[in-house]
């Protein structure tokens, strides 16, 4: 008994050490349509949907729903780990993505890179709802196998001029501004 | 009359001032001028006889064939925005290379042209490289986006179901039984047979690599997607050599996920590619001549990596010059609508830093007024053959209905008003970089009727024509009723809708704005055979009034309030570009500009414009597929 009331003395810690959310996000297409000199909002099925629990530290699985970004109803169950950046203090959002540390480290190539923001207050507070940004980033090549099948290709000299020509944009990528309630 | 004829002699003086002043307002338009060809320069669409616009209108039905064919649940491709088909020449012997992709984007959406998003600059550099400035002709693997993935990767490449719809896809997209592959032949066979000089096929990407080597072995090449991606291919067809070559696609090394190790490989393979055609063509194992004014590098020159803007020959008249200008330069919000923004804002409104840079942390809070859908079902005009995303469908004539461009002269005239006027010192708000929009629509050489107009929505920025959103509909319905042949002008060939009626009005009525209008209104006059003039908005009446007056023609004027009572019917086909998808001139206003601030006190932004498609559209079903298709799925199960 006595170890099982340390045991919840230390959970109780440590998720309030931790904070954590636990909501539902959607995005929909809106509509204003006139009917009969009346004008409506119509919401078209949600292109995003995105559900489940994150802690302030670690992440968490979420589900994200989108037939229009992958083609298919099913859910995808994707692991979100928290994303720190250099200047996070200043920072009102806290970002999640879907690279571990080591391949954030590493800078891997993943075909299909997401990123999950929230209001840093939302984790902490109690709001009821708060807005959530979901950017998506799909692969239209492999670019880990450019040239690495071709023995003619070696490693080539890049100069800066290049690389601040190289451009930041991936044509398959979306973001979009969800609303999110908490559950 | 006299007064006109007057006119012109300071007009004539307007506009030698105006062809030395480009620079006077800044790069944007010395950037656009040299670097992109001619502005008034523009792509008019195949001839409406040609195979190329019978088989566009033939494409088949890629949602419904897709959905069959690649199994599970959800769309498989993105289709409210429609496809698209081509950019460069369409024309006979107009082409000696042809670079083949995989899909379009959003860029390539907006613009209704292939290739002019980044993945387009990119291409454009490299043929640019190769002495190739005009002769090209660019195609896609699919006509539509797709919407899942082309190869798998890592956990993705063990997951049986993911497997299985990959090897659906790629049965779809490369095997020969494919009702897809066999109309994108159809496409190709069209290209190859009217252009004598064509001996150079790019595959850009897996998917570009794969449908080139495909489409070399239809021609009865032996060639892999391999053989294309290292040192080539070379293909006897009709008594010349076809090189097919391929690069990697540079969409796919994003900085945000593969880091400078990708872009490292990505330039050797476009540097090894480049030597290899280079060789090809000095070791005479291709005949491919330079283009006219281009500069070809030598075989030991390294290529640069990087973009070069795309030349305002390829685009339909009156597309904004953002699109093509450098990389990506537009993003979609949601399923129905695509922003575009100008060269001073940011893809997916990210916020400026200090330095001027657009942040990927911040976003700026951009709004915009969602136009209302005026129509709640297709319009009574499309056949039931065609589909909302598309222009119309080869089963009736329609889909040689569409408006060419206002042909040279009037474009001159035209580009000559929008550069001989500093628009930004003017008050004018909108971002330059977007050029001119809606200068006019109809016909500008045998009109009967002459309409003026003031600007009521920011349609023609996507529409490519004048007077298309709302009050456009409705007056077409007194056009229609009138049976005449009509042309439509401006009254500013520029946003200025977030200014007061009084700053409007001071523009409009300014001295050299006017004469450059006068000198456009002139020449329409004198082609056609004019005998009314018509103002509709309350400054063009005043504009109307006085031209009806100086050519001794009847006046008739409209106000604002009188069109809003017009019935809402639909922009005829004939007026729009080439490709115009069905839903574009329907339904009321389809487009907005952004804004700061609260709805009741806007603060509009000059960088951001944004175009809806109506709900009728995107609940539009797939609908069933022909028998041809039925055919092509009966095969892929028989396999």
């Amino acid at each position: 008994m006595k170890l099982f009331k340390i045991g919840m003395l230390a959970a109780l810690l440590s998720t309030s050490a931790f904070a954590e959310v636990k909501f539902t996000c959607s995005y929909s297409d809106v509509y204003k349509v006139e009917k009969k000199g009346k004008v409506k909002t119509k919401y078209g099925k949600p292109v995003v949907k995105v559900s489940g629990e994150l802690s302030e530290t670690s992440g968490g699985k979420l589900s994200v729903k989108s037939a229009y970004l992958f083609g298919t109803k099913s859910k995808q169950k994707i692991k979100f780990y928290r994303h720190e950046r250099e200047n996070e203090a200043n920072l009102k959002f806290a970002k999640f993505h879907n690279k571990t540390s080591e391949e954030l480290a590493a800078k891997t190539w993943l075909p299909t890179y997401v990123r999950f923001s929230l209001p840093k207050k939302s984790l902490e507070g109690k709001e009821k709802s708060f807005p959530a940004y979901f950017a998506y980033y799909g692969a239209k090549e492999n670019v880990n196998t450019i040239g690495s099948d071709d023995p003619q290709i070696t490693e080539v000299e890049v100069t800066e001029e290049e690389l601040a020509e190289f451009s930041k944009e991936n044509e398959k990528s979306f973001e979009y501004k969800l609303w999110c309630k908490r559950k | 009359m006299k007064k006109w004829i007057a006119n012109g002699f300071a007009l004539t003086a307007l506009l030698a001032m105006a062809s030395c002043s480009h620079g006077t307002w800044g790069d944007r338009t010395i950037s656009s001028s040299k670097k992109r060809g001619d502005t008034y320069d523009y792509d008019q669409g195949p001839d409406k006889d040609s195979d190329l616009t019978y088989l566009f209108a033939n494409t088949p039905n890629y949602r419904a064939f897709g959905s069959k064919v690649i199994g599970g649940k959800g769309e498989k491709f993105r289709w409210k925005f429609g496809p698209m088909w081509y950019r460069g020449r369409t024309g006979e012997n107009e082409v000696k290379v042809f670079v083949i992709g995989q899909e379009g984007a959003q860029d390539e959406n907006v613009s209704n042209r292939s290739f002019t998003g980044s993945t387009g600059t990119k291409m454009q550099k490299f043929l640019n490289h190769i002495g190739i400035n005009q002769s090209y002709l660019f195609m896609n693997t699919f006509v539509y986006t797709i919407t899942g993935q082309y190869s798998l990767f890592g956990e993705d490449a063990k997951n049986p179901t993911k497997v299985k719809q990959r090897d659906n896809l790629l049965w779809l997209a490369q095997n020969p039984d494919s009702i897809v592959v066999q109309h994108r032949h159809e496409l190709f066979d069209t290209v190859v047979d009217q252009n004598k000089d064509l001996s150079l096929v790019i595959g850009v990407g897996t998917a570009g690599k794969d449908t080139a080597a495909t489409y070399a072995r239809h021609l009865g090449g032996k060639c892999s997607s391999s053989t294309v991606g290292r040192g080539g291919c070379f293909v006897k067809h009709n008594g010349k050599t076809i090189m097919f070559v391929g690069v990697p696609h540079p969409g796919g090394a994003s900085p945000r996920n593969g880091g400078e190790d990708a872009l490292k490989r990505l330039l050797g393979a476009f540097d090894k590619q480049a030597k290899t055609v280079l060789k090809a063509i000095s070791s005479k194992k291709i005949k491919l001549s330079k283009d006219p004014g281009a500069k070809r590098a030598s075989t030991s020159s390294k290529y640069k990596y990087g973009n070069a803007s795309i030349p305002h020959m390829d685009f339909a008249f009156g597309t904004n010059w953002r699109m093509g200008e450098w990389g990506t330069t537009s993003n979609r919000r949601g399923s129905h609508t695509i922003q575009v923004f100008s060269k001073n804002g940011c893809y997916n409104n990210g916020a400026k830093e200090p330095n001027g840079r657009c942040s990927a942390t911040k976003v700026d809070n951009i709004k915009y007024k969602n136009p209302v859908d005026k129509m709640t079902k297709a319009p009574k005009q499309m056949a039931k053959c065609d589909v909302p995303y598309e222009s119309p469908k080869a089963c009736t004539d329609a889909y040689m209905l569409y408006d060419h461009g206002p042909g040279f002269d009037f474009s001159e005239l035209m580009l000559d008003w929008f550069h001989g006027i500093d628009w930004e010192a003017m008050g004018i708000t909108q971002h330059m970089s977007f050029g001119p929009n809606g200068f006019y629509r109809g016909g500008l050489e045998d009109a009967e009727i002459l309409v003026i107009a003031d600007q009521f929505s920011h349609d023609d920025f996507f529409s490519g024509r004048a007077f298309t959103g709302e009050m456009g509909q409705r007056f077409q319905s007194f056009l229609d009723k009138s049976g005449k042949e009509y042309a439509i002008i401006r009254t500013l060939p520029v946003d200025s809708l977030d200014l007061s009626t009084a700053k409007r009005k001071e523009i409009i009525n300014d001295k050299k704005v006017t004469e450059y209008r006068d000198a456009l209104i002139e020449a329409v006059i004198e082609a056609g055979s004019v005998k009314q003039v018509i103002g509709v908005g309350e400054i063009a009446q005043d504009v109307a009034k006085k031209v009806a007056k100086d050519f001794g023609i009847s006046y008739k004027g409209y106000s604002s309030s009188a069109v809003k009572k017009m019935s809402l019917t639909i922009i005829p086909r004939f007026d729009l570009p080439v490709h115009t998808r069905w839903w574009m001139g329907t339904s009321g206003d389809r487009a907005a500009r952004g804004y700061r601030g609260s709805s009741s006190n806007p603060q509009y932004s000059g960088d951001y414009y944004k175009v809806y498609a109506p709900r009728w559209a995107t609940k539009w079903k797939s609908g069933s597929m022909s028998s041809e298709e039925v055919k092509s799925y009966n095969a892929f199960k028989n396999q």
